[in-house]
């Protein structure tokens, strides 16, 4: 009955525990691929685990693991299609079948990421069926390896950081061993000692994994020394784990309609997304714009749409540049690939867009259109105006404050922007005429080469640092959303409107298609748009122009043509950067003029504030430095505390024998022999002493062939006598014979403490009296 | 003088006069006096001309009565143990003529070789204390000690005395080849042809019944007791056995432990009795699976085991009072 309930309990136990080692195996998975919801790889842990702990019939379990799978599918990829219908399983099939020919012709790179979630979670199942196996058999010690070996793998080898979590996974790890090895006590079915055993065995195994746990936590983990073991992967050709979109885990790859936590690394992914016919020059792609900055990104806020039919044309509704702002009517042609997202992108001012069998949407506060659906388009023709700013219309200063809309929704920060920002805008925009100017110098600040243009190591900003602040002032290394964000957020703390703009750029020449667009057949350029395309950018608001678009991310130019008011033809990329002096028009020498100028301008004051950036620099860090100070110092006391409590632990437990024994043996000498108790307890310490030196009594010896055995070996019958007197204590009824007084017992206690020395005079009398 | 003293004094004397005739056998001679303390019966199971005879004419002497010996043969009749009623023609009556198991000591030689019928005879005179004879009940002497030898069981023309007869054996022992030396003071003591007739009685029989008394006093604490019960329970619950210790066998093991620490002069028991008597009292009884015999395991191999599996008590469950 108790074994039945201890061996259950064991089981369960197990189970938990190997449920949890589980757990943290697949947790890197959430990080490293886009598997990420962590709800659902417990529900499918969890609720295999269940199954197979209450043994449920084989096909049950298979039946449930693989509607699970679905669900995980359904999840992640096909969540707009209802669960029970179909429809989206017949897409994933047909997928499947694709994923297969791709594998068949070698090409790896192309299995889409449901076919890479789908056979994930196929082997998650597998895993958990041997996992269940290995538990019924009792191989825990090669599961536990095996995953101890499999979290190790993935620390190493890609950057998921396991520092923390296989500390806690080990410890569990020796938990689940500790458990297992109890189990076998349990079955071995040692009836007289199990309960008080158990308790030893957990207090002894929880007290090593509590130290561990410790200890290990504690102790500093330095870097590895292996910068690049994912190089050493790619070298393998395992060409799967190149597969960039799958294994981006939480960072952002391409296009992603969240945009309310910005930062860390991305993926750079060639996935096609949309193929765009055009009639004119490159466009950037807007797919959105957001206002609204919170400090971690750009929130969603509200969403207005408004489906456009033939009443309200596109035109009246998405109204992006003013009167001011040249316009050139063109025709795009965009195809969307099968990965693709449900989006709309479009170039400059669309006016017309037709999607064939859907009716179009427009989200009036993000300018977002979209499918009235929300499903993805096959294909859509646009017409749109293509601007052309005129520097001089641009120059022109502002006739009156901008209108009340526009300022209430683009100067909008949030409360704790730190206010270097706010001086760092004011200092670059101060001393400038007009407003163009004001941006370009805002523009060439960030294009300057105080900051990197980086896809990775791009730190995440904390709960309590500003995503801006933490580009312009800390890391300095960033992609388009930082340069983006800080170029919208750095104007809008100079007083200009200005908001965000989200989408893609002009993508990668491809050919010269012909198209026939409302019955006319027109030349077009076709270009690719891929994943590693999305970008985003800052728009700024003129009165009289409408929104510009401003490009202050390095190595990105901006599209949009800036015309002077005397040419006509001449187009000036605003890119100041990528100036050349070719053509040589008058406008533009005038303009370099200006901006030496400018230049010679700013440089006294550029030095000033340089002096005083480096002068608040060392201030910062020397107070930096006192507050941190105390700080090292109790690191340092509490470390040096640590290790030699540690030591002092680990040399305790090694020499625990002499430690023990030097007070069992205080005991037997200092004890007072004055009751029957006294002498059943200093004798039973002796015992202890005795075993603590290698002389243990097995429990099937009797005192008798104990004493027997040592005097033999120690040439004395100290303990022989001492035993007499015990076994009396123990299993005499009443009064006693004869009787050692405690000075006898004092002596024979002490001889055979010292069972190394020979027999003295004394006690050989003493024996001969006993005898 | 203490009385128990003296009488531990009385024992060690019993067993040195013994061992000074049959030599070299201290321990058999040591286990067959726990058995008469114990008011048991001993089972000599043994090769001829190890010294059985000897021993128990020793013993018969020193207690100072005589002893009868049976030669089991395979045409002795129960009547020829028991006695029988013969017609008296001179008064014409029948008259009982006391058969051999009327006597204090008795050496019944070769119990295995006669048929189970008169096997039983003197068996139920064991057990029970009296024998029936022509429908009268005869009870037989308080002092009644039946040492049985039997040759092993493997040779020819024997018959195996049944368990239930077999644990009315308190003990079952051999004596064994005595070792070099003591058969070479054997070879010595040629000239000396009887050492016998030199031995006096150390004690009476009256003497004897009351060192029974005094030994069936000696305490068993309930640790000791308890150990007991494990011993015999783990014999219920062996793989290799088939049939464990009976209530019976129990209870002969406690007098055999009683008399041992007796003859050890202590008037409380310790687990150290219990090892020593344990094999002789308890192998005897088991009846054995066949896989013991596949494993080459013997009763007392089996016993060893079972000992040296059980935790001996050593420590005091309650306070001392």
């Amino acid at each position: 009955m108790r074994e039945g309930r201890n061996s259950l309990v064991a089981r369960t136990i197990i189970y938990g525990l190997s449920g949890l080692l589980l757990w943290f195996c697949f947790q890197p998975l959430l990080v490293l691929t886009i598997l990420n919801a962590k709800l659902l790889l417990l529900l499918f842990i969890g609720s295999m685990l269940v199954m197979v702990y209450f043994k449920l019939p084989k096909w049950l379990c298979v039946t449930v693991c693989a509607g699970l799978i679905l669900h995980a599918v359904h999840f992640y990829f096909f969540k707009a299609y209802p669960f029970l219908q179909p429809e989206w399983f017949l897409l994933f099939l047909g997928q499947t079948r694709d994923s297969f020919h791709s594998l068949w012709q070698g090409d790896a790179a192309e299995i889409p990421d449901v076919f890479s979630a789908f056979m994930f979670y196929l082997v998650f199942g597998f895993v958990l069926f041997t996992v269940n196996h290995w538990l019924e058999k009792g191989r825990i010690i090669l599961f536990v390896a095996l995953a101890m070996l499999s979290s190790l793998a993935i620390d190493t080898l890609t950057y998921f950081d396991g520092r923390q979590t296989i500390v806690v996974q080990a410890a569990v790890a020796l938990a689940l061993l500790s458990f297992h090895q109890w189990q076998n006590f349990v079955q071995k079915g040692d009836k007289t000692h199990s309960l008080r055993m158990t308790r030893s065995w957990f207090a002894v195994t929880g007290m090593v994994i509590a130290a561990f746990l410790l200890f290990a936590l504690m102790l500093p983990k330095p870097d590895s020394l292996w910068k690049g073991p994912s190089n050493y992967v790619s070298g393998l050709g395992l060409s799967f784990f190149n597969n960039d979109s799958f294994f981006s885990g939480n960072q952002r790859i391409g296009y992603d309609d969240d945009d309310s936590r910005l930062g860390g690394s991305i993926a750079m992914d060639q996935t096609p997304l949309f193929t765009a016919a055009i009639s004119g020059s490159p466009q950037y792609w807007r797919v959105a714009y957001k206002d609204h900055y919170t400090g971690h990104g750009w929130s969603n806020g509200n969403r207005y749409f408004m489906p456009i039919s033939g009443s309200r044309s596109l035109s009246e509704m998405l109204t992006l540049y003013g009167a001011k702002t040249k316009k050139n009517e063109q025709t795009a042609v965009l195809r969307f690939s099968s990965s693709s997202p449900a989006i709309l992108p479009y170039a400059g001012e669309p006016q017309q867009i037709t999607v064939p069998g859907k009716q179009v949407k427009l989200d009036q506060l993000n300018g977002q259109l979209l499918t009235v659906d929300e499903r993805k388009a096959d294909q859509a023709t646009i017409r749109y105006e293509a601007p052309s700013y005129h520097t001089s219309a641009l120059r022109a200063p502002a006739s009156a404050n901008d209108p009340q809309i526009i300022r209430d929704t683009y100067l909008q920060l949030p409360q704790k922007l730190p206010k270097r920002v706010q001086t760092l805008a004011k200092r670059l925009t101060d001393g400038k005429a007009n407003r163009y100017d004001q941006v370009n110098a805002v523009v060439n600040y960030l294009r300057s080469s105080r900051f990197t243009y980086s896809t990775d190591r791009v730190p995440v900003p904390s709960n309590d640092q500003d995503y801006v602040d933490q580009f312009l002032f800390a890391s300095k290394v960033g992609y388009c959303d930082n340069f983006s964000t800080s170029l919208v957020v750095l104007l809008r703390s100079a007083g200009i409107p200005a908001r965000w703009v989200k989408g893609f750029t002009s993508g990668e020449y491809v050919r010269n298609v012909q198209e026939k667009v409302k019955g006319k057949t027109i030349d077009l350029n076709e270009y690719r748009i891929t994943n590693a395309d999305a970008h985003s950018w800052g728009e700024v608001y003129f009165q009289g122009s409408g929104w510009v678009s401003f490009e202050a991310t390095p190595s990105f130019s901006n599209p949009s043509e800036f015309a002077s008011e005397n040419s006509t033809n001449a187009s000036e990329r605003s890119d100041t950067q990528q100036q050349s002096g070719s053509s040589a028009e008058s406008d533009q020498n005038q303009q370099s003029t200006n901006q030496k100028e400018q230049q010679q301008q700013k440089d006294p004051q550029q030095k000033t504030a340089k002096q005083n950036n480096t002068e608040s620099q060392t201030k910062a860090q020397t107070n930096n430095a006192g507050a941190e100070t105390p700080a090292v110092h109790w690191k340092a006391i509490a470390w040096t505390a640590a290790g030699i409590l540690l030591a002092a632990a680990i040399a305790a437990f090694l020499t625990r024998k002499k430690w023990f024994r030097a007070v069992y043996v205080y005991q037997l000498h200092k004890k007072s022999i004055e009751h029957d108790q006294d002498f059943v307890y200093l004798f039973q310490r002796l015992l202890r002493v005795l075993a603590l030196d290698g002389w243990e009594r097995s429990d099937s010896e009797t005192l008798r062939e104990f004493a027997q055995r040592f005097d033999e070996q120690n040439d004395g019958c100290a303990l022989y006598l001492l035993i007499e007197q015990y076994e009396q204590m123990i299993y005499r009824n009443g009064s006693r014979g004869y009787q050692l007084d405690a000075e006898q017992i004092r002596i024979l206690l002490n001889r055979t403490i010292d069972h190394r020395s020979k027999v003295t005079p004394a006690e050989k009398d003493l024996n001969q009296k006993a005898e | 003088m203490n009385p128990s003293i003296e009488a531990h004094q009385t024992i060690s004397e019993l067993l040195d006069h013994v061992e000074r005739v049959v030599v070299g056998k201290r321990k058999a001679v040591k286990l067959i006096i726990v058995a008469l303390l114990a008011g048991g019966h001993v089972l000599i199971e043994d090769i001829p001309g190890v010294g059985k005879t000897l021993m128990v004419q020793t013993i018969a002497k020193l207690i100072g009565t005589d002893f009868k010996r049976i030669q089991f043969t395979p045409d002795l009749l129960p009547s020829d143990i028991t006695g029988l009623s013969i017609y008296n023609q001179k008064e014409s009556r029948f008259e009982f003529r006391p058969g051999p198991i009327m006597g204090n000591i008795i050496l019944a030689d070769e119990i295995n070789r006669t048929s189970p019928k008169t096997q039983s005879a003197l068996l139920e005179g064991m057990a029970e204390g009296h024998v029936t004879v022509d429908g009268v009940t005869r009870a037989l002497p308080e002092l009644f000690f039946v040492m049985a030898t039997q040759n092993p069981i493997e040779y020819e023309g024997t018959y195996a005395l049944p368990e239930a007869q077999l644990d009315r054996f308190l003990m079952k022992l051999s004596i064994g080849y005595p070792d070099r030396k003591h058969e070479l003071s054997l070879l010595d003591r040629d000239s000396d042809r009887d050492p016998l007739s030199r031995l006096k009685p150390v004690l009476s029989i009256d003497h004897l019944l009351y060192l029974r008394h005094l030994t069936a006093a000696v305490f068993v604490s309930d640790a000791i007791k308890n150990y007991l019960m494990d011993l015999v329970e783990a014999t219920r619950t062996h793989p290799s056995i088939a049939l464990g210790i009976s209530p019976r066998g129990t209870i002969s093991l406690l007098r055999a432990v009683q008399a041992y620490a007796f003859v050890a002069q202590r008037d409380y028991a310790i687990p150290d009795d219990v090892k020593a008597v344990a094999p002789y009292v308890l192998a005897h009884r088991l009846l054995l699976k066949a896989e013991a015999a596949y494993e080459q395991k013997d009763a007392h191999m089996l016993i060893q085991e079972i000992l040296a599996s059980i935790k001996i008590p050593v420590s005091l469950k309650e306070p001392l009072q």
